[in-house]
């Protein structure tokens, strides 16, 4: 039990000392690549969050190196996630107002879009847009065929990619 | 277990890809299930393929397929990363760790937006009715009160609710509206229990209801007989049928006191059980199915559990987002 709380303290006072020695390089760094002084301190923070959450020797030894690996995953995160909301905002505005979502329900889509769209990553745009027609949609390969002016065989092979992909990005 | 090789993998995807296709013939399919049982690790990659399909519309139920589809085409698909790395030029030393902060604030799924009283995933709450009797309610639970001058009726939509009733001072009868049937209290502190995991993905998994003190009356909504089951005692029932009664077990109760009680779970069952605390996606593989867990474990904080369970069991999480994390061998 002693010996717990003991390293519970010494690594407690690593990321203290991480985050008072680099804190405000962090959030200047962000400041001048993303332009956006709260965006950068939100991303800062979410920085120091995984960093405490990590448990990562590597993290102690090349603090600098870490966190700006962490943050830049962050950025691009935050950015897909900036692209989808406007592409989704975007779609609502076309749908008839009596059935627009409430904002929770929205937030909950954006998360699941953003998820998504992470494993689907580096698929060509036809073979996603198959994926999608025939998970979401249930659609045969027949009708993504039509659909998708392709032979039906070129719609099956596309499939099978996506089945390999995301296998690797859920449990790669 | 030895994680599926590359080709083995490649295997599982084109078998997946050739049997959904809507036109597999008999023959495809059993060419399949002999590639199944060729090896274990073919049956592996299989069993996680399988559950790729269902995991995207869980999470995008909320939204129709061709709004999704629309709103996922609009984001070229390494635009965005590239716009992040341009921006932050260069200096990329590839270190990748797990485990993700939760920030964004919780939403409520849409079925509950509508209830009288709801719970966010780990969240409970409890409310005290009109008459006095208390509900107390567990994570993503929605139920609806509704009160005439005849009766008191309470409506358990989703999730998992304890009742301690009050006698009414007009005398009018309570009762527990569910998906499967009715159940009466006489005098009484006891759980219900309707969440749809318990059975996976089929919706005709049973409601659980066991009573601590006093007694109730379990009315299946398509069965004749009704069931009086006392207190000590839990049992489950489905539309037509109300299964024998069993000694009550304590964690069932456990909730109540912000714990999971788990003696020999398989992890798969355990995993799901947490998940009903977090918010987003919380898989475990198939691989995992042979782990069992017990002890006891906060539901304050499910990171944590997380964290403990890659402790104590050969295992470790993945996430692909913080909204979709998997529990995998390690």
């Amino acid at each position: 039990m002693a010996l717990a709380d003991l390293s519970a303290a010494s690594a407690g006072h690593a990321f203290t000392s991480i985050y008072r020695n680099h804190h405000s390089w962090l959030v200047n760094m962000l400041w001048r690549k993303l332009g956006n002084v709260d965006n950068a301190a939100d991303l800062a923070q979410d920085t120091f969050a995984r960093l405490l959450l990590a448990n990562d020797a590597s993290a102690l030894r090349e603090p600098r190196a870490y966190l700006t690996t962490v943050s830049s995953r962050l950025a691009a995160h935050h950015f897909r996630r900036l692209a989808l909301e406007r592409a989704y905002l975007d779609a609502l505005a076309l749908q008839p107002e009596a059935t627009a979502p409430s904002p929770e329900t929205r937030a909950l889509v954006l998360e699941a879009l953003t998820a998504v769209s992470c494993v689907l990553d580096q698929l060509p745009a036809r073979t996603r847009d198959a994926f999608l027609m025939s998970q979401l949609d249930g659609m045969t390969y027949r009708e993504i065929a039509e659909v998708l002016d392709v032979t039906v065989n070129v719609v099956q092979k596309a499939m099978g990619k996506a089945f390999e992909h995301c296998y690797h990005a859920v449990y790669g | 277990m030895n994680a599926p090789a590359p080709t083995v993998i490649a295997q599982a995807a084109h078998w997946m890809a050739v049997l959904q296709s809507g036109e597999a013939s008999a023959d495809d399919e059993a060419a399949c299930a002999r590639w199944r049982e060729a090896d274990p690790s073919h049956e592996l990659a299989w069993q996680r393929m399988s559950g790729m399909g269902e995991q995207l519309r869980s999470g995008l139920r909320h939204v129709p397929p061709a709004m999704a589809r629309q709103t996922l085409g609009t984001v070229k698909n390494q635009a965005s990363r590239r716009q992040a790395m341009k921006a932050l030029a260069g200096l990329g030393a590839l270190t990748l760790t797990g485990a993700g902060a939760w920030v964004v604030a919780d939403p409520l799924p849409f079925g509950q937006m509508m209830a009288d009283h709801a719970t966010r995933a780990g969240e409970q709450r409890t409310v005290t009715l009109a008459d006095g009797t208390r509900v107390t309610l567990n994570t993503a639970t929605a139920i609806d009160v509704r009160f005439s001058a005849t009766q008191r009726q309470l409506v358990l939509r989703e999730g998992e609710i304890e009742i301690v009733t009050a006698p009414d001072p007009r005398g009018r009868p309570f009762e527990v509206a569910t998906r499967l049937g009715r159940i009466a209290p006489l005098g009484t502190r006891f759980t219900v229990r309707d969440v749809n995991q318990d059975a996976g993905q089929s919706h005709d998994n049973p409601v659980l209801v066991a009573v601590t003190e006093g007694a109730v009356a379990i009315s299946p909504k398509l069965g004749g007989t009704t069931l009086r089951l006392p207190a000590g005692q839990q049992t489950r029932f489905t539309a037509t049928a109300v299964e024998p009664p069993a000694a009550f077990d304590p964690a069932n109760a456990a909730w109540l006191d912000d714990m999971i009680v788990a003696s020999d779970m398989p992890l798969p069952r355990f995993i799901a059980e947490l998940g009903r605390y977090r918010r987003g996606i919380l898989r475990c593989d198939p691989a995992l199915s042979d782990l069992t867990v017990s002890g006891a474990f906060p539901l304050q904080d499910t990171d944590a559990v997380l964290a403990l369970l890659q402790e104590a069991l050969p295992v470790r999480t993945r996430s692909v987002t913080r909204y979709w994390v998997t529990v995998l061998p390690r």
